[in-house]
């Protein structure tokens, strides 16, 4: 516990620091708004700022693109609420109470509800990460090169398990962002791997033409392919005050939502979408107002908010303490802290403690920001919902093309990115995801490092993985989870529950 | 080497089939848009082969490949269910073209230009585009000049 309370401390003197005060103010604030613009997500927003945080220290830029990524859960749910459109995908179940309440005049209610569940929800996720972080970290301080690949392994199943629509599609994208991370130099022989003689790809796909491509570009295209409806409500945002009725009806929501996101967010593939989803199917079943639900549950606001926000934190787990991540923004952040210098992982505990605790303070403090930034400032997130997206995508692309360019200061990279543009328009057109690809991308490389490693120790032996204990339970884990992946009976349920 | 073949021909062979019995089947595809695709391929290859010969600027660097995108994007407009695929390929395309030689400010341009083509109502209005050049010049120039110091021509070198 001293150990907790000094280095949150320390975290706190590093999170207060006046640069990394203003990127968390940033990143909060960049976060909310596009959170409240439909069209435009975390994935894309941070592939976009990657290259700006290259000239600014790696603690202050990671806790900008944090800050992003949480953000844009809260500021998701204005639009949700005032407009029936998710500006976030997390934020899709609050469109179906949170719309109901504003349409009964508890537009103000549902905004503050949605604020104050996900202040809570955040805060918990957080203490949860700084309470976790070290003890996990101890534990993976003893994993071996066997144990990590079995790891590995196990969160590209996992999130192949959990990503929407067909586990096949989403295991051939794992696959083929494993394959993709293979293109450029080999580390152990220096041998050239799939670059076809051309000089820029000998040290790989870039990360960014593909997040860039995939993420940012393919997104403008498909948004520009649906017709842009936007009506804001019409009746007043009214008091943001919760009446004694809905705080006693939205708390318990709220404190089942933290708990149910916290687990969810650790999960691979898991993260602040399928939190959110499972706690509004938790309280239409389980809530004392489940009678409401359609007519504006405050309970189907407060629980999904406080879900998402807690899974947003929590998410941050495995990637401090194992250096995997796990979600596609999780992955932006391996990229963005291995183009610093940093290796995520349990050392990064003890090499980069500025960097561990820091983070860990300023997502309390970017969360207190957030509520300021959501409640008071209403008004100008409204006003922000009435820029035309005809304005907003031209601005977006040249984003991405200078971002993608200033990465190497090569057009080959900007040439790459349309080729993962288009097929990435492609893959959102045939419904396979993009997010598995890239959490293979991003752990392909890794995978197979630690695969050879562990070969290399076992001379040859392939017992090595059944051997180790940690190992063998983790490759158990992932056999049970793509056997039962597989089950007609349980395939038809996840059909069902994302269908419900 | 031999795998890279295997599963390359799997992949094509599964992209192919998906054309047919995915939720977007070929099936449902206008004999233009076919028309348009293909006729985009060829050319962009032939563009490519024969820009370099044409003026030497497509000769330097990736310039080819390039205009060999702009030009088989521009083909591919033709495809009314494709045309913002290929515009906004093509606007970031113009942007990899003109930036090193021509310069960061008309690269930028010319990015925006495209791409504004993409939605019809700017037709109606220009002056919202010129607008929109103008804010976005300005502000890319002290995010990524100024205070993020990239190092590109602002003005054209040749």
């Amino acid at each position: 516990m001293q150990f907790l309370i000094e280095n949150l401390a320390h975290g706190f003197t590093i999170a207060f620091a006046g640069q990394n005060l203003l990127f968390a103010l940033l990143g909060a604030f960049i976060g909310t708004a596009i959170g409240v613009l439909p069209g435009i997500g975390p994935v894309a927003t941070i592939s976009l700022l990657l290259p700006i945080t290259f000239g600014i220290p790696p603690t202050t830029a990671i806790i900008m693109l944090a800050g992003i990524f949480y953000g844009a859960q809260y500021g998701g749910s204005t639009t949700a609420i005032l407009l029936n459109l998710p500006g976030e995908v997390s934020s899709v179940v609050t469109t179906l109470e949170g719309y109901k309440m504003a349409q009964n005049g508890r537009a103000g209610a549902a905004l503050a509800t949605a604020a104050i569940a996900s202040f809570l929800g955040g805060t918990v996720g957080t203490l949860l990460v700084a309470a976790s972080g070290p003890a996990l970290s101890a534990v993976a301080l003893s994993f071996g090169p066997a144990e990590y690949f079995s790891l590995m392994l196990l969160g590209l199943i996992v999130a192949s398990v959990l990503a929407q629509g067909s586990p096949i599609k989403a295991v051939g994208m794992v696959i083929l962002g494993v394959g993709l991370g293979m293109v450029g130099t080999d580390v152990q022989t220096g041998q050239q791997r799939f670059t076809f003689g051309i000089a820029e790809l000998s040290d790989g796909i870039s990360f960014v033409a593909i997040a860039m491509g995939m993420f940012g570009i393919a997104e403008i295209v498909l948004n520009l392919e649906r017709p842009e409806a936007r009506s804001l409500l019409k009746t007043k945002v009214g008091s943001l005050w919760l009446n004694r009725e809905e705080w006693k009806r939205g708390t318990p929501s709220a404190v089942r939502g933290t708990l149910l996101g916290s687990v969810l967010g650790i999960l691979p593939g898991g993260g602040a979408a399928l939190a959110s989803f499972g706690s509004f199917m938790m309280e239409r079943k389980m809530s004392k107002g489940r009678h409401l639900f359609g007519k504006g549950a405050i309970e189907g606001v407060a629980g999904p908010e406080a879900a998402n926000n807690a899974a947003s934190q929590t998410a941050f787990i495995p990637l401090l303490t194992l250096g995997i991540p796990s979600n596609a923004v999780m992955a932006l952040m391996v990229g963005a802290l291995i183009i610093q210098g940093i290796q995520p992982g349990p050392q990064m505990m003890v090499q980069q403690p500025d960097l561990f605790w820091g983070l860990i303070a300023s997502m309390w403090i970017g969360n207190v920001m957030l509520l300021v930034i959501n409640l008071p400032m209403i008004g100008l997130w409204v006003k922000l919902l009435q820029v035309p997206y005809k304005f907003l995508f031209p601005a977006i692309l040249v984003f991405c093309c200078i971002g993608t360019y200033s990465i190497s200061n090569n057009v080959f990279d900007v040439y790459m990115t349309i080729a993962f543009a288009v097929f990435g328009y492609i893959c959102a057109k045939l419904q396979l995801e993009a997010a598995p690809l890239l959490i293979g991308f991003v752990l392909g490389p890794m995978m197979e490092e630690h695969l050879r490693r562990a070969m290399l120790l076992s001379r040859g032996d392939w017992f090595i993985f059944m051997e180790r204990p940690i190992s063998a339970t983790m490759l158990a884990i992932g056999l049970v989870a793509l056997v039962m992946m597989l089950l007609p009976a349980v395939r038809r349920g996840k059909d069902k529950a994302l269908a419900e | 080497m031999l795998a890279f073949v295997g599963l390359t021909g799997i992949g094509a062979f599964v992209t192919f089939a998906a054309f047919f019995t995915g939720p977007n089947p070929v099936g449902n595809w206008s004999r233009r848009n076919l028309v348009s695709l293909f006729g985009a391929i060829i050319v962009s290859a032939f563009v490519y082969l024969v820009s370099p010969s044409v003026l030497p600027f497509f000769g330097i660097g990736y310039n080819a490949v390039g205009i060999a995108i702009v030009a088989g994007m521009l083909v591919l407009t033709l495809a009314p269910d494709l045309r913002f695929i290929a515009l906004i390929s093509a606007s970031v395309a113009v942007f990899g073209l003109l930036l090193e030689q021509i310069g960061f400010f008309a690269a930028l341009t010319g990015t925006i230009l495209l791409s504004c083509a993409a939605e019809r109502e700017h037709f109606r209005k220009p002056l919202g585009v010129l607008g929109l050049i103008v804010f976005m010049l300005a502000l890319c120039w002290w995010v990524f000049i100024l205070q993020l110091d990239i190092r590109v021509h602002l003005w054209p070198t040749i």
